[in-house]
């Protein structure tokens, strides 16, 4: 049965979406407010809750054994207890597959229809399938709970002292610090512990937390189709290795020194003009601390995201443009990402201006599909927007002649 | 989609969050084609299509502030049309508001279909028409799983996705529901001719 394209969608017609557009409009500003007003009736529930919580830590000290969780893991029912000496061994639970290294020991329990693997020590590696509306499963390491999201993961417990090492291989999951209330997301390809928090792609602070505290770092993995696209042979400047929270400017060189020998055809009548556009120096963009370009523009993302100032704006955008052209090899993107740039910071002269409108003209005149129009245009803006003493003014002006 | 489209989508959001209406405006803009095709080839022709079509983004802008771009925008607002029509569906008690086909019902992509003489034009008509009724008898789950795969021509894993279910889940739900179809065109000629034309 093959319906695609087969049923006519009738098209609103003008009047009738002018009318629903005014109506939207004149309501989004009450609905984007609504849910700071929503809360307010919720503010004697809150109280509730947290009065709740305050008895549940009262009831956890006087009761150590208790689980902390939630009550309904209190009534739990221990139905199956794993000891593995010199072997690992693999069990089905049904909810999920556990695979346990040797020297492993825990006890699976099922309180109210969830799943709580409580972990006393040695490795687990979990594949678990999609819990929909189901209680969750929890991995209990210590005080540290691995709440599943639906996913495929495992936690190191090591002797059954300290913090456990958690890694995801798919899905997601959340782990709890039930001590200190900590709370991370922890997805696909990432790996957490205290010491070192979320080592991911494209980790970026949550805002609002203390950034030197590794244990709240948020993943924020965000789905790019180019993570699975070929680099191109200049994509790979060698960077500081991964670090989080900073954002120091890359020390280093222009991309210049980067690019490979022989980018311009033999005899080409321009390559003295393409010379000379390369030797001006294009500032690197913040350092964001990943060697991998496909990664460093996720994080630029992170940045553009969760940003705090315009500032930041304006630097992840840069970086966005700059990955995308000198290390994709993306020019397309970072023409469309300059664009952006300059609609949203024409007249804000921050520091990256001169230098986004310089790579606009490095992509359009190094480039020589993009013709001599694109070209002298480029540095046309460039002579008309970039601040006064910009380095590349002599090399545009002989451009546009 | 391309890191410059994502940023669009981020910068869009955070302009609408500030209540500038421009934004507002520019977000309906870019996606009312696309919430309305997806709520039409859920629902059909509706009577309500219009209040729906604006709860769709009352809704996308009441819950923006939830977007965490872990998806493309255009996918978190198809989540969310999808969330409306389930609901319009699960209201039992109402009748959905078929409405007949009218002659401007014509989309470009099915031109070619709806190009041919009078008669064929009405036969199809009829025939989306008997499709909507026999899908009015389906639960809503099934429905939707349906039309996003079906007619909306979606992957099950996207549908899946969008409904908030399993793909083994959202494989039965069109399996039955396709079941229903057939059953009901076995004893419809005309649902059975469009049945057929279409595949």
């Amino acid at each position: 049965m093959k319906l695609v394209g087969k049923i006519p969608v009738e098209p609103l017609d003008d009047d009738r979406l002018t009318n629903l557009e005014r109506r939207v409009v004149a309501n989004a500003g009450d609905r984007l407010a609504s849910p700071r007003r929503a809360r307010r009736p919720y503010v004697a529930y809150a109280g509730a809750l947290a009065a709740v919580a305050i008895a549940g830590i009262v009831g956890w000290k006087l009761h150590r054994q208790a689980p902390a969780i939630g009550s309904e893991l209190a009534g739990a029912t221990e139905v199956l207890a794993v000891h593995t000496d010199a072997k690992q061994s693999v069990i089905d639970i049904g909810d999920a597959t556990i695979e346990s290294s040797p020297n492993t020991a825990f006890a699976v329990t099922r309180p109210a229809g969830g799943v709580l693997v409580d972990m006393q020590r040695g490795k687990v590696e979990l594949a678990v399938g999609k819990r929909g509306s189901r209680p969750p499963l929890v991995v209990r390491a210590g005080d540290t709970d691995v709440i599943v999201v639906g996913t495929r993961f495992s936690v190191d417990f090591h002797d059954g002292h300290g913090d456990p090492d958690v890694r995801v291989t798919e899905g997601v999951v959340r782990v709890v610090k039930r001590m200190s209330s900590i709370e991370v997301k922890v997805a696909a390809g990432h790996a957490w512990h205290l010491g070192t928090g979320v080592v991911a792609l494209g980790p970026v602070i949550e805002p609002g937390t203390d950034a030197n505290d590794p244990a709240i770092v948020i993943d924020t993995h965000v789905p790019d189709p180019r993570d699975h696209i070929a680099l191109v042979p200049d994509a790979h400047l060698p960077l500081p290795p991964p670090h989080l929270g900073s954002a120091s400017v890359l020390a280093g060189g222009p991309e210049a020194t980067h690019r490979p020998p022989g980018i311009d055809p033999p005899g080409d009548p321009r390559a003295a003009r393409k010379a000379d556009i390369r030797r001006v120096a294009l500032a690197p963009p913040v350092d964001v601390h990943e060697p991998d370009p496909a990664r460093a523009v996720a994080a630029y993302i992170g940045l553009l995201r969760d940003h705090k100032s315009s500032e930041d704006e304006s630097r992840a955008m840069y970086g966005i443009a700059y990955v995308d052209h000198i290390k994709l090899g993306r020019s397309e993107d970072a023409i469309a990402m300059l664009r952006q740039f300059k609609a949203r910071f024409s007249g804000k002269h921050y520091a990256e201006y001169d230098d986004a409108l310089w790579l606009e003209v490095r992509i359009d005149c190094l480039d020589d599909h993009r013709g001599a129009d694109a070209c002298r245009d480029a540095a046309s803006r460039y002579l008309r927007d970039a601040s006064p003493g910009a380095t590349g003014r002599t090399v545009a002006l002989a451009l546009v002649q | 989609m391309t890191a410059a489209a994502y940023v669009e989508d981020v910068l869009l959001v955070d302009r609408c969050l500030t209540g500038e209406s421009a934004a507002s405006r520019e977000l309906f803009r870019k996606h009312n084609r696309r919430v309305h095709a997806c709520l039409y080839r859920v629902l059909g022709s509706n009577r309500d299509m219009d209040d729906l079509l604006q709860e769709a983004f009352l809704q996308v802008f009441q819950s923006l502030r939830n977007w965490r771009a872990e998806a493309s925008l255009a996918t978190w607002i198809d989540r969310v049309s999808v969330r409306v029509a389930f609901r319009y569906l699960s209201q039992k008690s109402r009748r959905i508001a078929t409405q007949s086909f009218g002659d401007d019902a014509i989309d470009p992509d099915v031109a070619s279909y709806e190009a041919g003489p009078g008669a064929n034009r009405q036969h199809a008509r009829d025939g989306v028409k008997r499709l909507y009724e026999v899908l009015d008898e389906l639960s809503p789950a099934a429905r939707l799983a349906f039309t996003l795969h079906e007619i909306d021509g979606r992957p099950l894993a996207e549908v899946a996705e969008l409904v908030g279910s399993s793909v083994t889940a959202t494989k039965l739900r069109v399996w039955r529901a396709r079941k229903t179809v057939q059953a009901a065109a076995a004893a419809d000629p005309v649902l059975a001719e469009f049945i057929k034309e279409a595949a």
